[in-house]
């Protein structure tokens, strides 16, 4: 099923039908019960196998070498099967952007304004966050209230003016210092085309 | 005991795709009702996408012989323990029902 043009899922146990872009049940005996939404990024294999050289990985049917969707991503007409409200005049409706929901707070980062490496700090809501892209194309959000980090400039890493703990900022946590072992408030980022983020969340703020 | 016990975490990492085989199948899509001023559309039989509900795993060693280097994977990592999904495998199935530790986790795309 589709729901503002996006997937709706069942659980088995009580036929309730979910939104997963939202987590809420929206009909059913679970109807209002919204499900944790929990971070994880959006990166090469390559990538994520030199963080992770111990990860599990879902086991795969060998013959899939490719998208099914390749060319619904690259048509920019092809949108969502229903009409729904999106907002057309800020930017095209296939544009991806890094979405991101604190409480009841939205928020759509452009890709233009990051830059591999390069910390970008913003406020949402009444948090402030921290917004990383990393070399490996993922992006990562850290809520941030109480440091002020400084890049290295050999490693890949931060150190925090107060402490000058060393933090791994792909990973959100202090490795070294002070503070080691102390880590930032994940925040979920959804990758999501704009047409269907701002059909979710006409209200989002953008930064662009 | 709260109903939503066994739904405590989900994992919401979407990329709003459109299943491809609604065009291939021909059928038009039917309105079931509308939800907070949106239509709710059914467009296939449930489990014509089927989602994984056991899913087996393999070591990256293994994997790095299956997988594209520039494969795109959703990667997640709870607890220590670190989960990856090749998005092109997920496009056929679109949720899988994993478990970290005890924590079951619905992963969508």
């Amino acid at each position: 099923m589709l729901w503002r043009n996006s997937l709706v899922m069942m659980d088995k146990e009580t036929g309730s039908l979910w939104s997963h872009v939202v987590g809420e049940a929206l009909q059913g005996p679970l109807k209002g019960n919204v499900l944790k939404t929990l971070p994880a990024v959006q990166t090469s294999w390559s990538a994520w196998y030199k963080q992770h050289p111990q990860t599990k990985v879902l086991k795969k049917n060998e013959q899939i070498r490719s998208s099914a969707y390749e060319k619904y991503f690259k048509n920019p007409k092809l949108l969502g099967l229903f009409r729904t409200s999106w907002l057309k005049d800020k930017m095209p409706g296939k544009k991806l952007i890094y979405g991101i929901r604190y409480g009841v707070h939205t928020l759509a980062v452009v890709d233009e304004v990051l830059t591999v490496d390069k910390l970008l700090g913003t406020v949402l809501g009444e948090s402030k966050i921290l917004i990383l892209k990393s070399e490996d194309g993922g992006v990562r959000v850290f809520r941030n209230e109480r440091f002020t980090f400084e890049k290295q400039k050999q490693m890949r890493l931060y150190t925090d003016m107060a402490t000058h703990s060393l933090w791994d900022l792909a990973q959100g946590i202090c490795v070294k210092g002070e503070l080691k072992g102390t880590r930032l408030e994940a925040v979920p980022v959804t990758v999501a085309y704009w047409f269907a983020w701002s059909t979710y969340f006409p209200n989002t703020a953008v930064l662009d | 005991m709260p109903k939503s016990k066994f739904y405590s975490f989900v994992l919401v990492y979407i990329f709003f795709l459109i299943p491809v085989s609604v065009f291939s199948q021909g059928k038009s899509p039917q309105a079931v009702t509308v939800i907070k001023g949106d239509t709710l559309f059914k467009l296939l039989d449930p489990n014509v996408i089927p989602a994984i509900t056991k899913p087996l795993y393999v070591t990256g060693t293994v994997a790095a012989t299956q997988m594209s280097p520039d494969e795109p994977v959703m990667g997640l990592l709870i607890n220590g323990e670190a989960h990856a999904y090749s998005l092109w495998q997920l496009d056929h199935h679109e949720i899988v029902n994993d478990y970290f530790g005890d924590i079951p986790v619905a992963v969508t795309w």
